[in-house]
């Protein structure tokens, strides 16, 4: 064993030298009058002054969000979503964050980023990870969807582009394969329920290039990632291509911005070529100087690395292209945008995206462009059209979703209010912010294409999203040389308290619809597992965990209330009469009918069939002799048509 | 006079030069041009377009990357994609065009 020796010349073996016993006469031998430990505590002093004290307050709300969990009742939840049920722990926490966090920005000298972000991601976990931790199963029904995408990748090791339109933009789903695979997980449903909080971790890093690209004030950096994520109530987070293409997309424009600024105008004579009228082109020069006066000191990179970055651009753009079908769109929008503005100087860029996007829709989704090429027509160039379908019409809605639909217009209103006065005052202290305007209306124009299934407003909303937040921090930290009062304190913690409040109400107000109990996964588990393929499963709607074993495609999903893009459309169901010959017109090997308590909910929230009619229905049903039970647990009830030969 | 010209002498160098580019550039539009009416008169648009348009993709983007590279093979790697980007880019849009009439006057199902 090692010994070592203490001051004294004495050898010891211990980690520490024994303590000496000191007398008074000991003390004068030794020179040494205090005892040694006290040492230590100097140094632990000086540690502790190191760290920064808003980190306990981190610690703390993270603390009480975790102790509120618990009194989180998720089995019955309200019209009003999941806010109705939660804590008033829940709330202090959220609170005592954002206060923190609006404190933390109010400081003279800016604090360290182990702070800062110690602060964003604690938000983030709280926002996302409830759920994620009190849930049974992953939310949004869509999940299910993409989970059997990727299922069926990890059984047959391709895709089949015939079966529908996931097969024709596979990006995420094989990715996703791929890393379940390497996870050695069994299926995605073990991590789908933390998708919200891995992609909000995701974009953090994207969306501080771009903020740091528009802004060198700090302040103003981390106070737009914070309302970015006070704002994003869209529910484009979740296990799905959308929020994997967001993240390409976000990191795309942070290089863009970061990397590939211009730094100096062009002349008239090369604005004329294009412009045509000299006139014009003058006007525009003079806006374009007005616009962007002093563009801040951009990184210097060398032309390899340079070169490498632009690799890296194509890259992503082909990851994007290759997994949604509305993000390259947006994203050409916004590029050619920054193009013709002259911010950024790849000027082929655009004409490259342009092409790689047609590329993909002709050659590689060429079997769905074949099949359901024409619903590109729907509502094409019909703005009223898109708008209305975009919209919902609360006089049908129950008090609670009224609400919420409520709330989530006026936390839009407030965000564009509030950019909207953070672009005005920041152009009075002289910061033109043309081409975080450009960037914000950018997406604007796809209203006019598509209504996107009636989600083009959420979508647009969400890609303009980071601009706006962007200027809504403008309105409380304009310019970097700031003073510290109750004045500008106030209202900044007022407005994050507000925001966070109603991103919890709007983004939760759903939640009686968008959460599936155990029993339901184990129900659809043990339908998929006995219905033999071919088979047709009839649901009052499709607000049920389905389509996420890896043979998905081999059954016939119908919902009383028909989704537009599913089979057998036009079919009206009334009564089990109509079921019964829907399964022997079609001559379907099987056919089961299911009941459950998500749909039920979908049905009271979306009030397009009633409740009463569902239990009539299953009461029917059960008494039938043609139908027959053949599973039930507290939330599913299975009936199953009696065919010729069933024993 | 001798300065007068050597000042002709020299801007008359410069216009040729000029005159030459924009000739190629002429030619090599031309030649894209024929290759659509190639396409055309073959009607092999879903055997060649693949090929055009990733080839096209390849030459732009491989154009981008070398554009600011240093050194004179980067220079002349990019002289010769630009040339053929100008064809590629005619081709390409011939063949993009045609995808959008055949889905525009797909039979409705």
């Amino acid at each position: 064993m090692l010994s070592r020796e203490d001051l004294n010349g004495q050898k010891y073996t211990g980690l520490l030298p024994p303590q000496p016993y000191l007398s008074a006469q000991d003390s004068d031998l030794t020179g040494h009058n205090e005892p040694l430990n006290r040492e230590f505590w100097p140094a632990i002093k000086a540690g502790l002054q190191k760290i920064d004290f808003s980190l306990f307050l981190v610690v703390c709300a993270l603390v009480t969000w975790g102790f509120s969990l618990s009194y989180i009742d998720n089995r019955h939840i309200t019209d009003y979503g999941l806010i109705a049920n939660l804590p008033a722990a829940f709330l202090v926490a959220l609170g005592l964050l954002t206060a923190s966090f609006c404190l933390l920005l109010c400081r003279p000298t800016p604090p360290g980023t182990l702070a800062l972000l110690a602060h964003v991601i604690a938000l983030i976990v709280i926002l996302h990870g409830t759920t994620a931790i009190i849930y049974d199963t992953p939310r949004y029904a869509w999940t299910y969807k993409h989970i059997g995408v990727v299922s069926y990748i990890q059984a047959n090791g391709a895709v089949d582009p015939t079966i529908d339109i996931y097969h024709n933009w596979p990006g995420f789903f094989a990715l996703s394969a791929l890393f379940t695979r390497l996870a050695g997980l069994g299926s995605p449903l073990d991590y789908a329920a933390w998708s919200q909080v891995f992609y909000n971790l995701l974009y953090l890093g994207p969306l501080l290039l771009i903020f740091k690209a528009l802004t060198r004030n700090w302040r103003l950096v981390w106070l737009s990632a914070w309302f970015f994520y006070t704002t994003n109530w869209t529910g484009q987070d979740y296990f799905s291509p959308q929020a994997t293409a967001y993240f390409f997309h976000l990191a795309f424009l942070g290089i863009c911005l970061t990397y590939f600024r211009k730094t100096e105008l062009p002349p008239v004579e090369s604005l004329k070529r294009w412009l045509i009228f000299k006139s014009l082109a003058v006007r525009f020069q003079k806006l374009l100087r007005w616009g962007q006066p002093n563009p801040d000191e951009l990184p210097q990179v060398s032309p390899y690395r340079e070169a490498a970055l632009k690799g890296l651009l194509f890259l992503l753009f082909g990851c994007i292209v290759a997994t949604h079908q509305l993000t390259p769109y947006i994203l050409l929008m916004e590029v050619a945008t920054l193009v013709i503005f002259q911010v950024c100087r790849m000027r082929r860029l655009p004409v490259l995206m342009a092409v790689m996007m047609a590329a993909w829709l002709f050659y590689m989704a060429d079997p769905f462009l074949k099949s359901n090429g024409l619903v590109f027509k729907h509502h094409f160039l019909n703005l009223f059209a898109n708008l209305d379908s975009n919209t919902v019409n609360i006089s049908n809605a129950t008090p609670g979703h009224a609400f919420i639909s409520l709330v989530a217009r006026g936390l839009t209103l407030l965000l564009i209010g509030l950019a909207l006065a953070g672009a005005w005052r920041r152009l009075r202290r002289g910061y033109r912010d043309l081409p975080v305007l450009l960037l914000a209306a950018a997406p604007v124009p796809m209203f006019v294409v598509q209504d996107y299934g009636g989600e083009m407003i959420y979508r647009v909303y969400l890609f303009a999203l980071p601009w706006l937040c962007f200027l809504a921090a403008g309105l409380f930290f304009p310019g970097p040389t700031w003073r510290v009062s109750l004045k500008t304190i106030a209202p900044t913690v007022l407005v994050g308290l507000l925001l966070a409040a109603g991103f919890v109400t709007v983004y939760y107000g759903n939640e009686r619809m968008n959460n599936y109990s155990q029993a339901e996964m184990t129900a659809a588990d043990y339908l998929y597992r006995t219905a033999p393929p071919g088979s047709i499963l009839v649901k009052v709607n499709f607000n049920f965990p389905y389509k996420f074993r890896p043979d998905y495609n081999r059954y016939t999903e119908f919902a009383m209330v028909n989704d537009p893009n599913e089979i057998h459309q036009g079919y009206v169901i009334t009564d089990l009469v109509d079921i019964e010959n829907l399964i022997t017109e079609f001559k379907y090997p099987a056919g089961y009918v299911v009941f459950s308590r998500s749909q039920r909910e979908y049905a009271a929230l979306s009030g397009v069939v009633s409740l009463p009619w569902i239990d009539q229905l299953e009461e029917s049903l059960k008494t039938s002799e043609k139908f027959v039970e053949v599973y039930h647990n507290q939330d599913v009830q299975i009936f199953k048509l009696v065919m010729e030969g069933d024993v | 006079m001798s300065a007068a010209r050597e000042f002709f002498k020299k801007n008359l160098r410069i216009n040729i030069r000029w005159r030459r580019s924009r000739f190629v550039m002429v030619l090599l539009g031309l030649a894209g041009l024929a290759g659509t009416a190639l396409l055309m008169l073959t009607a092999s648009w879903e055997q060649a377009g693949p090929v055009v348009v990733v080839a096209f993709i390849a030459a732009l983007g491989l154009s981008e990357l070398v554009s600011n590279l240093p050194g004179p093979g980067f220079k002349r790697v990019g002289n010769w994609l630009n040339r053929a980007n100008i064809p590629l880019f005619i081709l390409c849009a011939a063949t993009l065009v045609y995808e959008v009439i055949a889905i525009l006057t797909m039979p409705e199902k």
